[in-house]
């Protein structure tokens, strides 16, 4: 056992000697789950710009220019009045969400019945904005078709009045829009279809989708920390470590050990540290803190050990990487890494829970999103567990095999 | 020249014998395409109208108004498939997506007896709130209908005042087109490609051409090239070379596989999008070689790299539309190289803005490798 502890004293105090290098492994998920985060917290909102060329400059078309101001769309688009050609020019050359051109006569069509059409130039360059900017001038537009419709025969009467219409005129008006209103509400108070939209079922909690991708994140950091100390065996072969371990009288499963516990150590030290900024930000209880750092430091032995054994199984070092480089980046993808197993198209996300880091980083959420600590099933702790000891088991026959003394 | 020539034809075919460089370099970049123009593309396609998105309806004997409701939920992206009941398939599954209506849906609405609509869907996280809006804007534009119709109407609501209301003129209409000339925006593959294409670039060029120049400066090689008859200018200018090289033969590769697989659309102006690519392969190419003269180890010079490739990516908009960001990251991406080429890209490739509109961004790439390869001049080391 004191061999075990000497293996892993000399791990760790290698590692330190490269402590940039474990220093990158935590900023590159600390940078990513960083962006990611900003990109997708609650106050974090896209924003854009829509020019507004408002040629008609009627009550009806300001009404059209103010309702982008108001409320939760005012907080994504800021409209910004300008003329035809520089607005053109300027949604041409992608300063805008968009471009929407009121013209002349918009307010008299709605009065004479007469069809004019608005212009809306979209940015081909982005997603979001251009839809909901046309969307909302969809939906204003088919308001104001719906109001056309209703009150057609009112419309016509106020357009035939004169500058001062008599009591008698403005009264009669009133009363034949109250007589409609009371004709259509029956059917709109309450309005004859109600929509209920079914929230996902307590069993499938659907935590906030910035905390969806915090698990892949942190498996990241593990994923690529545990294939870079696997790659570690290549190294003590050429430095002869293993070959002189071969013919010594220890044993080469304490070695192991000490390899396994060291790789644990850092492993739970690189995943650590986005971990506690994480529950930090997202105000995860404490409570969870243990559970998950232990979840990821037995994660990451069992991924360790079998990275390991597949580097060893290779007769070169380049081909060993090689191959590695190869599984890291299909496993991070499919296991919810770079996008949540919650939001990855089916079949992708039934073989991201299938692959180990999938199925890690799937247990870690279910642990950060629950409401008690330790909620990580028994049988997926004992599957990690086992995983890990037969991955070991691997590495000790591979360098019993050849490989250490190659 | 011969010289350095001589460094780049060497350094390439080296690089061109490792594995883990033909691995990312020509591998990889497909492997991404298709993953992120997956996942992404549902979600643009569905945003920008480009894909509609199936939806089981279920309502008993649901009279007239089925026809209405099935036109206003084609009008919103959506693609109707009208049923009696929702039946488990085969595996026992429900369908994705279901709309259900109480049954006698037109009788009890002619009637003035409130009619609930349920939705209930299993989409992603991501596409789910954008699912709802469409759902209830089909929904309102429905019952908009209804209420018009059937106050226009001098009896009780029918299928033919709906028809009526249906053929009425819109006073308002909307004319809707994309910016610039391109007529379809783009989406999916042709939305993700450009941006792993850019970041792929970068993350080759700064990690294996970074780590190569730090490893040969370990083995003693860079010592040796001391003591060879050549300038030190030769020297930097061919391991330069070697590196574009890589970058243009990488660039060139991900745009086949991403025309011939993905069917990726480059727009009319080809040969200045390839006036592009190769600016921002010098770029790349003097940045890689500057990070191998400033990192002590292979390690430093990876990490860093990988790093700084995906810092750099997602800040200049490769990853995800610049849109969605906050106001500080899109102005930023206004100073940083791969903001540069994405800016390039999307005015050649999303606008079709014309080849000139792309010469600021190639004039500003290059004058960046060349400050880039300087420092690297400055900070080269034999040993």
């Amino acid at each position: 056992m004191s061999f075990a502890l000497t293996s892993f004293r000399k791990d760790i105090a290698r590692w330190r000697q490269d402590f940039v290098a474990t220093l990158i492994w935590v900023a590159i998920p600390l940078m990513i789950g960083g962006l990611i985060t900003t990109l997708m917290g609650q106050d974090v909102k896209p924003h854009g710009t829509l020019l507004l060329v408002d040629e008609d400059q009627t009550f009806l078309s300001e009404l059209i220019v103010g309702a982008y101001s108001a409320g939760e769309l005012g907080e994504l688009i800021s409209v910004e009045e300008t003329s035809s050609r520089d607005g053109l020019e300027r949604v041409n050359d992608g300063e805008a969400s968009g471009l929407l051109i009121i013209p002349e006569g918009f307010a008299e069509a709605f009065l004479e019945s007469t069809p004019v059409t608005l212009t809306l130039r979209t940015n081909p360059s982005q997603t979001i904005l251009p839809g909901i900017i046309q969307n909302v001038t969809e939906i204003l537009l088919d308001a104001g078709f719906y109001a056309h419709q209703l009150f057609s025969d009112e419309i016509e009467v106020l357009t035939s009045m004169t500058d001062n219409p008599s009591d008698a005129q403005v009264a009669a008006i009133a009363v034949a829009i109250n007589n409609k209103m009371e004709n259509v509400a029956p059917k709109l108070f309450p309005p004859v279809i109600e929509i209920e939209i079914v929230e996902p079922p307590p069993a499938e909690p659907s935590p906030p989708l910035v905390l969806l991708f915090f698990p892949g994140i942190i498996m990241m950091a593990v994923v690529f920390a545990s294939n870079g100390l696997a790659s570690d065996f290549w190294r003590e072969r050429q430095l002869g470590t293993l070959r002189r371990l071969v013919f010594s009288p220890a044993r080469l499963a304490e070695f192991l050990m000490g390899k396994a516990l060291a790789a644990a150590l850092i492993i739970a030290v690189v995943g650590g540290f986005t971990m506690v900024l994480g529950f930090l930000y997202h105000g995860i209880g404490w409570s969870h803190l243990v559970s998950s750092l232990l979840w990821i430091a037995v994660s990451g032995v069992a991924l360790f050990a079998w990275f390991a054994a597949l580097q060893m199984l290779f007769s070169s070092q380049k081909t060993a990487s090689v191959i590695s480089s190869m599984l890291v980046f299909p496993l991070l993808m499919a296991g919810g890494s770079f996008f949540p197993l919650a939001v990855l198209p089916g079949w992708i996300a039934a073989i991201g829970r299938a692959s180990p880091n999938g199925f890690m980083a799937d247990r870690l959420t279910t642990e950060i999103t629950a409401a008690g600590a330790w909620s990580i099933d028994l049988n997926s702790w004992l599957l990690v567990i086992a995983g890990a000891i037969v991955g070991l088991a691997v590495c000790v026959w591979r360098l019993r095999t050849g490989f250490a003394r190659a | 020249m011969r010289n350095a020539l001589f460094i780049a034809w060497h350094d390439l075919r080296h690089q061109l014998r490792q594995g883990g460089t033909l691995v990312w370099v020509f591998i990889m970049p497909p492997v991404f395409f298709y993953f992120i123009g997956t996942v992404t593309g549902g979600f643009s396609g569905a945003m920008s109208g480009a894909a509609t998105t199936p939806v089981v309806v279920a309502a008993e004997s649901p009279g007239f108004l089925q026809q209405q409701i099935d036109l206003r939920l084609r009008d919103n992206q959506f693609e109707p498939e009208w049923r009696e009941a929702v039946v488990p398939d085969e595996n026992g599954d429900l369908p994705r997506r279901v709309l259900t209506f109480d049954a006698n849906l037109s009788s009890q609405v002619v009637a003035g007896e409130t009619v609930t609509a349920s939705y209930d869907t299993r989409s992603s996280a991501l596409s789910r709130d954008y699912e709802v809006i469409r759902i209830q804007r089909s929904l309102y534009t429905a019952l908009a209908d209804i209420v018009t119709a059937d106050a226009r109407s001098p009896g009780d609501l029918s299928a033919a005042a709906l028809v009526e209301l249906n053929n009425e003129t819109r006073v308002w209409q909307l004319d809707v087109a994309p910016a610039g000339k391109r007529q379809i925006v783009p989406s999916g593959f042709d939305q993700a490609i450009p941006g792993i294409l850019v970041m792929f670039t970068l993350l080759v060029l700064l990690t294996s051409g970074a780590s190569m120049l730090v490893v040969e400066r370990q083995q003693g090689l860079l010592r040796r090239l001391a003591y060879a008859p050549m300038s030190r200018t030769e020297v930097v200018a061919g391991k330069w070379g070697g590196r574009m090289v890589l970058a243009m033969l990488q660039i060139g590769s991900a745009v086949l596989v991403g025309t011939l697989l993905f069917d990726m659309q480059w727009g009319p102006d080809v040969p200045m999008i390839v006036v592009v690519l190769m600016s921002w392969a010098a770029f790349c190419a003097s940045a890689g070689l500057m990070l191998g003269s400033l990192a002590r180890t292979d390690g430093q010079a990876s990490g860093l790299g990988v790093l700084l490739a995906n810092v750099l990516a997602a800040l200049g908009g490769c990853w995800w539309p610049i849109e969605v960001t906050p106001a500080w990251m899109q102005n930023l991406q206004n100073f940083i190289p791969t903001g540069w080429t994405m800016d390039a890209l999307h005015k050649l490739i999303s606008f079709e803005a014309g080849a000139a509109s792309a010469i600021p961004y190639v004039i500003t790439l290059l004058l960046g490798a060349l400050i880039v390869a300087a420092i690297a001049v400055n900070r080269f080391r034999y040993e």
